[in-house]
């Protein structure tokens, strides 16, 4: 199984033969989308000791937790199984690109950029090229990594050094439909968990820790279907 | 509920995807390395078949290759195209159609509808006269994308592609055979296509790519509508149709021709092929060309066919057009509850209440407490057409905007019907919409495409229904239309009757009688003395549909006849508001204002007597056309004549024999039809334009001194079901006095009953060719 994912990985940088390629293109499926406001990113807490050498030494802990008010996403779909024209079980992954917007004082930064890989399984409108419903449906599950901030402005001196990437499993799930100008559309909401958040230390009384998660809901416009 | 039965499907699949899951299999074609180096040589080579040329720009190739790459995919498998043979009946024909083929495809993008069109023809040309009319080749380019292509197969074989440089755009003259099946054409290029000889085979094809934008929800791409037969005979041809997902299809045959076919699932533009893209082919054979016979319609005599694709959301009822369900059905009729459904939203109250507050209002100062239908129709229509006419021609817009306005104005049968139909809602009197297809198109029940549908407004007086037909510049109430008289149509949307009424009634218009189209001249005809010219005084009097076939154009093609109006309806009318101005830069800019309007008056009167003088000189030989007067315009009930005088000289129809005069008067009459050899055979009904009658009083002053002999000859008369022709001639002192009657007493005949009308047509034929000898006494 493993060896026939890196086969196909090779095929897709390498390229096919011209029929295979061909096969191949037939079940690639291309999209773009974007997020506003609605994507939200709770990185993992991170414990850090404020105020070290002055004898106070407080743990404390301490994440990046914030919105992106803008986030653009491309999603590449390969379907390792096409049941039939309406049912299709793949892969995907979605790089996101975002104006993520920390609410956190003490550790700054900007910008997001999350990628998860998901297997799924899709219904309808856009399961296959050969759909001829008039909407689907879709669940996903995989694994993300995302890094928020993705630039850190944080000072070097500053002891608020917190965590910006972590790896987490991820579902989403969502619909597809055709818009009123012919094109296929789907909505979806994304959400993965990652590490829980120590409890037993400090934290400032307006930023209380939480579990590392994303949370996103998207519109995405399918290319060339 | 929907919802809830959606995902119990959607957790039954996914149950059965994992017990189906399997892992992935890639079938790799089995091609080395050095196999797939040449495979890919081998394309750039047919990418490039001329290598010699300059280098193209990557925009330049990738365009070529795709228009190539789309006519390949088509067409170059499709081995009817090597075919030369021509069967032996159409071995006499002046060329033959081998094999046609007509690709149409409807495709979505990321952002809008590819449409492209690719034809290939290829024509046997078997005489001089093909080779003279294929010597000019003519092809549509249009919208973003084109390519055309020509060869000339010669008898021992040789291909000789002609190259497609120095084609010029043309706008007129284009032949039906080049015709697009369409109207909304871009662009016709002509190109010569040299050393053509008899036995040549002309092979072309043409391409062209449109992008239609999705800016808008709504959509219907132009409609085709045309016949299987052409300009010349053909032998085999074949129209496919690709359309993508969510588009609605009308489709329908007529008249004989083959139904469409459903194909395999159509390729997109990205080489998939995709079963939600619908592919549909009709194939056909063995066409006679087009008839040429007088008074036929080829849409209701030949073969032919309607096809049109649309869009609209789902949901959305309001469309323009008649549509089935989306990407499944292909709609092919259309009920008479569509239709009323159809019009209903279009002739609502909202559409010209302006007009229609106006004409009511109008209606209540002039004739308060009028209820008689007869007389509100009348006194609204023609206060109507005032108010829209004057707004038309009197609303100053812009110099160039005032220049595009024609000289002929038809109001719109939507708006037209709809402003009626509020003003008898408003006054609490009942009236009809009346629906229907123009007859040189088709019935209502072969109705499709909802460009064919006409709107006129109907009433009842007392016991008969009065039809009010859309008025225009030279109309009058009784006007008729001559495509919609006498069809069969749909009554919809009733105003005024009770709820039970149907919305719908199957009706048939009459039609026009003779005694209402009359064509009556009265023509003076003076001799000079040496007989070398003639001098002629006519005044016509035209009434019924002669005023719209004749006057539109010619008589009335200025817009005097409006001050008419003005003077009834608003003598207090100023030009415009700014007219009561006096400042200087007004006055300066009011002078040049009149001048331009002067010296446009002046081009029109020069393009009219040109174009009246061409009228005359379908009938006489013209030395010179002097004087033209309308006498009465005929737009009002009152005198609904349009009646003219001309003042005009033609070559003599009189020539010496000896110390006598031979005068062809018969020929004074204008020209008839002359029937010969296969005109007699009538292959298909006949559609006249409408029931009519010409009559001629000819009044012939002969110089002094000279008598006419042979005066017997010119009697004639005939009287069937289908027409009349009926002659005198006498002499009153230097007066030769004949007079002819000749009447069409229907508008349509069974091409069984054709023979009628030939005997009419023969005999007026036989009057032009009588002569008298003019005998100096």
């Amino acid at each position: 199984m493993r060896q026939k994912l890196f086969l196909l990985t090779l095929s897709i940088l390498a390229g096919f033969p011209s029929s295979a390629q061909d096969r191949f293109k037939d079940k690639i499926f291309h999209s773009i989308g974007f997020t506003p406001i609605m994507d939200y990113m709770a990185a993992p807490a991170t414990v850090y000791t404020r105020f070290a050498g002055t004898g106070i030494d407080e743990q404390v802990v301490d994440q990046y937790q914030g919105l992106s008010v803008f986030t653009f996403m491309y999603n590449f779909r390969y379907n390792l199984k096409e049941i039939y024209e309406e049912a299709a079980l793949t892969i995907s992954v979605t790089p996101a690109l975002g104006v993520f917007i920390p609410y956190n004082g003490d550790a700054t930064g900007y910008g997001s950029f999350n990628i998860p890989l998901m297997v799924g399984f899709e219904t309808g409108a856009g399961a296959s090229y050969n759909s001829t419903a008039r909407d689907g449906e879709f669940i996903r599950i995989g694994v993300e990594w995302t890094i928020a901030p993705l630039v850190n402005t944080t000072d070097e001196t500053s002891e608020a050094q917190l965590e910006t990437a972590w790896l987490e499993p991820v579902v989403q799930a969502g619909f597809r439909y055709w818009n009123k100008k012919n094109k296929l559309r789907e909505l979806s909401l994304k959400f993965g968990l990652g590490p829980s958040a120590p409890s037993e230390h400090y934290y400032q009384p307006d930023r209380k820790p939480t579990r590392a998660k994303t949370i996103r809901v998207s519109w995405i416009k399918f290319l060339d279907y | 509920m929907k919802r809830i039965l959606r995902i119990i499907r959607f957790a039954t699949l996914l149950a059965i995807a994992l017990s189906l899951a399997e892992p992935i299999t890639v079938e790799a074609q089995k091609l080395s390395h050095s196999e797939l180096r040449k495979k890919r040589q081998q394309e750039e080579e047919l990418n490039n078949e001329s290598p010699g040329e300059k280098e193209e720009k990557p925009s330049e190739k990738r365009s070529k290759f795709k228009t190539e790459t789309l006519m390949k995919a088509r067409f170059e498998d499709d081995t009817k195209f090597e075919s030369t043979a021509v069967p032996d009946p159409w071995k006499s024909e002046s060329a033959v159609v081998i094999y046609q083929k007509q690709h149409y495809s409807y495709l979505r993008n990321n952002a809008n509808v590819e449409v492209d069109e690719m034809v290939r023809k290829r024509i046997r040309l078997q005489d001089k006269a093909a080779v003279t009319a294929f010597s000019e080749l003519y092809y549509i380019k249009g919208g973003s994308m084109n390519a055309i292509g020509i060869n000339v197969i010669k008898p021992d074989g040789r291909t000789i592609p002609i190259p497609a440089t120095g084609a010029v755009e043309v706008s007129e003259g284009v032949p039906l055979f080049y015709r697009a099946y369409y109207q909304t054409v871009e662009k016709y290029y002509k190109l010569a296509v040299p050393d053509l000889e008899p036995g040549d085979i002309l092979d072309y094809y043409y391409f062209t790519h449109r992008e239609i934008g999705n800016r808008v929800l709504q959509y219907a791409f132009y409609p085709l509508v045309f016949t299987l037969n052409s300009t010349y005979p053909i032998l085999s041809q074949a129209f496919q149709f690709k359309i993508d997902f969510g588009f609605h299809i009308d489709f329908n045959s007529y008249n004989g021709a083959p139904l469409i076919k459903e194909g395999n699932a159509g390729v997109d533009p990205h080489g998939r092929r995709r079963a939600m893209i619908k592919q549909y082919e009709l194939v056909d054979s063995s066409r006679e060309k087009l008839s040429k016979e007088i008074w036929n319609y080829d849409l209701r005599s030949n073969p032919m066919v309607k096809f049109q694709v649309s869009y609209a959301p789902e949901y959305e009822y309001n469309i323009n057009g008649f549509i089935g369900a989306r990407g499944t059905e292909v709609k092919s009729r259309v009920s008479s509850t569509e239709v009323e459904l159809f019009v209903r939203p279009r002739t609502e109250n909202e559409r010209g209440s302006e007009f229609a507050t106006e004409v009511v209002k109008y209606l209540d100062r002039t004739m308060p407490g009028e209820m008689n239908p007869l007389a509100i129709a009348k006194a609204s229509y023609y206060y109507l057409r005032y108010l829209i006419l004057n707004y038309y021609y009197n609303t100053s817009l812009s110099e160039s905007k005032d220049k595009e306005r024609s000289d002929f104005f038809v109001i719109d049968d939507y708006k037209f019907t709809s402003i009626m139909r509020q003003i008898f809602w408003k006054k609490s009197l009942k009236a009809q919409i009346i629906a229907t297809v123009p007859r040189d198109v088709g019935t209502v029940k072969d109705l499709l495409l909802p460009g064919e549908l006409s709107l006129f407004f109907t009433f009842k007086n007392g016991d008969s229904n009065v039809y009010v037909y859309p008025f225009h510049n030279y109309s009058s109430f009784d006007s008729h239309d001559e495509l919609l008289e006498g069809t069969e149509a749909y009554a919809v949307m009733p105003v005024g009757y009770s709820p039970d009424i149907e919305l719908v009634e199957e009706v048939k218009v009459p039609a026009s009688t003779y005694l209402q189209n009359v064509n009556a001249s009265d023509l003076e005809v003076t001799l000079a003395e040496g007989m070398e010219s003639m001098d002629l005084v006519r005044k016509t009097s035209l009434t019924g549909l002669f005023k719209s076939a004749h006057a539109t154009s010619l008589y009335l093609s200025n817009v005097e006849y409006l001050q008419e109006d003005r003077k009834k309806y608003d003598p207090q009318y100023t030009d415009t508001a700014w007219g009561k101005m006096k400042s200087n830069s007004y006055q300066k800019q009011s002078a040049e204002e009149n001048r331009k309007k002067e010296s446009l008056k002046e081009d029109k009167a020069k393009e009219q007597a040109d174009l009246l003088r061409k009228d005359l000189e379908g009938d006489y030989e013209v030395v010179s056309y002097d004087q033209f007067e309308v006498l009465n315009s005929g737009r009002y009930d009152e005198d609904p004549a349009l009646r003219i005088l001309e003042t005009f000289k033609i070559k003599s129809l009189v020539s010496q024999a000896g110390k006598n005069y031979i005068f062809e008067i018969g020929k004074l009459i204008g020209k008839q039809i002359e029937l010969k050899g296969e005109d007699l055979n009538r292959k298909n009904d006949v559609y006249l334009p409408f029931a009519r009658m010409l009559s001629d009083d000819i009044i012939i002053n002969l110089p002094a001194g000279y008598t006419a002999d042979g005066l017997n000859d010119l009697q004639f008369y005939i009287d069937n079901a289908s027409g009349s022709f009926q002659s005198s001639a006498r002499q009153e002192g230097n007066k030769l006095v004949v007079s002819t009657k000749k009447i069409y007493k229907t508008n349509f005949e069974k091409k069984e009953d054709w023979n009628k009308l030939t005997e009419v047509l023969e005999t007026a034929y036989k009057f032009t060719q009588k002569k008298v000898i003019l005998k100096k006494k």
